[in-house]
């Protein structure tokens, strides 16, 4: 079984390409690189306003709880967003060399990882120096690699469906808006009713954003069960797809060429 | 390498309308031997680029046999997959990348690439910023220093201006003697007689004419000639009613 889900040299071009096309996406805009670090900025600071003074939030250190929570959530969201156009922005390498095209999703999710490497960085720093490094930091690789997990699993997922169905990519913009709300970017869903936050919880990014918060908020260990068997069940997923990918590759190719 | 019967049917299906199919090739037979060059003719969307990409294995077809008997094959047009916000450089170590070679490796095929192709200093500018010939000579260039065994050229020497199209024949005739073949989809008739065995026209996605270039190509013109005129009467005749 191939546990990379593609050859070596293609992750090599696909951390490279991924590296360059946020150089590119940096070089369109005035304020360049600045913006990956903004972008979380500009949505805590909408979030604060509307949980701190129209309806306040009443919780210590919303802020910090706040900055977690929409940091985790935008990887996630860029990761899987920027997945639905991913082999179809890709119609002219694809219309002219045989590529397995689980790369497509890999690349933009590299993306996304790559800008949150940086946002990480601040992220931690921020933290360090509000609640002090504790020895549960020592959880944050297993939490990244979880997360990444679940985010190449669902990229790959929106991609091949996306593909297959274009009309899929506007749910799927609905879908994460939806899933934003539910994820308690903002709220801590442990204060919801019973039943709903156990609805709640069928999304994983809740528990995702709660093991960032209990490491970096209350320095405690995360729940590293929980991580171990998202991250089982993700690989197991990923290898379906790349299955099915392989099996559907040249239909994949109509599909985006015509 | 060797094509039998090959088919190709694209179609379309609206959630809304009925399938729409339009046969792209019907039941083409072709083969390729090592170090042979074959011009392909053909109005617009008679099926030219569809033949290149089932050659080139993107594409499956819906009938007959591709056989690349063991050779590799590579595809260049003139988009080539190059990104436009990239440097040209840059797309030359991308495109080494994707065939297997390290960054280092594909690093170390920019400077041939800029000397073959002319472009200087602008290699390091934005793709998007380049003229079509600036683009035909990049692309071409990136595909004559990957060095497959058959090189599938569509439209490449449409564009670029005097010197490169000599630079780019020049490039071709060192391959042929490398043994190596080479198919490309061109309007340029008289480069395709200095330089290919043979010929063959598509009309309407199968195989018109087979041939030496001078036969093809006078069954092509004519064919094309009798179309117009043949437009052209029942455009009249339009007219007329």
């Amino acid at each position: 079984m191939n546990v990379v889900l593609i050859e070596r040299h293609l992750w090599r071009y696909a951390i490279y390409r991924a590296w360059l096309s946020l150089i590119g996406e940096a070089s369109r805009y005035y304020l360049g690189w600045m913006w990956w670090f903004l972008e979380p900025l500009a949505m805590t600071g909408v979030f604060f306003v509307v949980f701190t003074y129209l309806r306040p939030a009443n919780m210590e250190h919303f802020t910090h709880f706040l900055i977690i929570g929409v940091t985790t959530w935008l990887w996630f969201a860029n990761g899987v967003g920027n997945s639905t156009d991913a082999l179809a922005g890709a119609k002219a390498i694809i219309s002219q060399m045989r590529l397995p095209k689980l790369l497509f999703p890999i690349i933009a999710v590299c993306a996304a990882t790559l800008k949150q490497g940086f946002v990480f960085a601040i992220l931690f720093a921020l933290m360090g120096g509000a609640f002090g490094v504790h020895a549960a930091w020592l959880a944050l690789p297993l939490l990244a690699l979880t997360q990444l997990t679940l985010i190449l699993a669902f990229a790959a997922t929106v991609a091949l469906a996306c593909c297959w169905i274009r009309d899929l990519r506007f749910i799927v913009r609905s879908g994460l808006t939806l899933m934003m709300f539910c994820s308690g970017v903002f709220f801590d869903v442990n204060s919801l009713p019973e039943r709903l936050e156990a609805l709640f919880r069928l999304n994983p990014m809740v528990s995702m954003i709660e093991q960032y918060r209990t490491v970096l908020l209350a320095g405690a260990w995360p729940d590293v069960p929980w991580c171990l068997m998202v991250m089982a069940a993700g690989a197991l997923w990923l290898h379906a797809l790349r299955w099915t990918y392989e099996r559907l590759d040249l239909n994949l190719t109509r599909k985006v060429i015509v | 390498m060797r094509l039998a019967d090959v088919s190709v049917t694209y179609s379309e299906r609206g959630l809304f309308s009925s399938v729409e199919k339009v046969k792209a090739l019907r039941g083409v037979s072709l083969s390729i031997a090592r170090g042979e060059k074959v011009g392909v003719v053909g109005a617009n969307g008679s099926g030219k680029s569809t033949l290149l990409r089932v050659m080139s294995g993107v594409l499956r077809p819906d009938a007959g046999v591709v056989d690349h008997e063991g050779m590799s094959v590579a595809l260049l047009s003139l988009n080539a997959g190059f990104d436009a916000e990239l440097s040209g450089a840059r797309n030359i170590v991308m495109h080494g990348m994707l065939m297997g070679l390290t960054r280092r490796e594909a690093a170390a095929r920019v400077e041939p690439v800029m000397r073959m192709s002319g472009l200087g200093d602008a290699i390091h500018r934005r793709v998007g910023t380049y003229s079509n010939g600036m683009r035909g000579r990049l692309c071409f260039c990136t595909a004559i220093n990957l060095n497959p065994d058959v090189l599938l050229l569509d439209e490449i020497f449409s564009v670029g201006d005097q010197a490169f199209r000599q630079t780019s024949e020049q490039a071709m005739m060192e391959r042929f003697r490398q043994d190596k073949a080479v198919v490309f989809v061109s309007h340029g008739v008289a480069m395709m007689k200095r330089v290919c065995d043979r010929a063959i026209w598509l009309d309407g996605g199968a195989i018109a004419a087979a041939g030496t270039v001078e036969e093809v190509i006078a069954g092509y013109r004519g064919g094309a000639s009798r179309r117009e005129a043949e437009g052209g009467a029942a455009e009249a005749a339009r007219a007329t009613s």
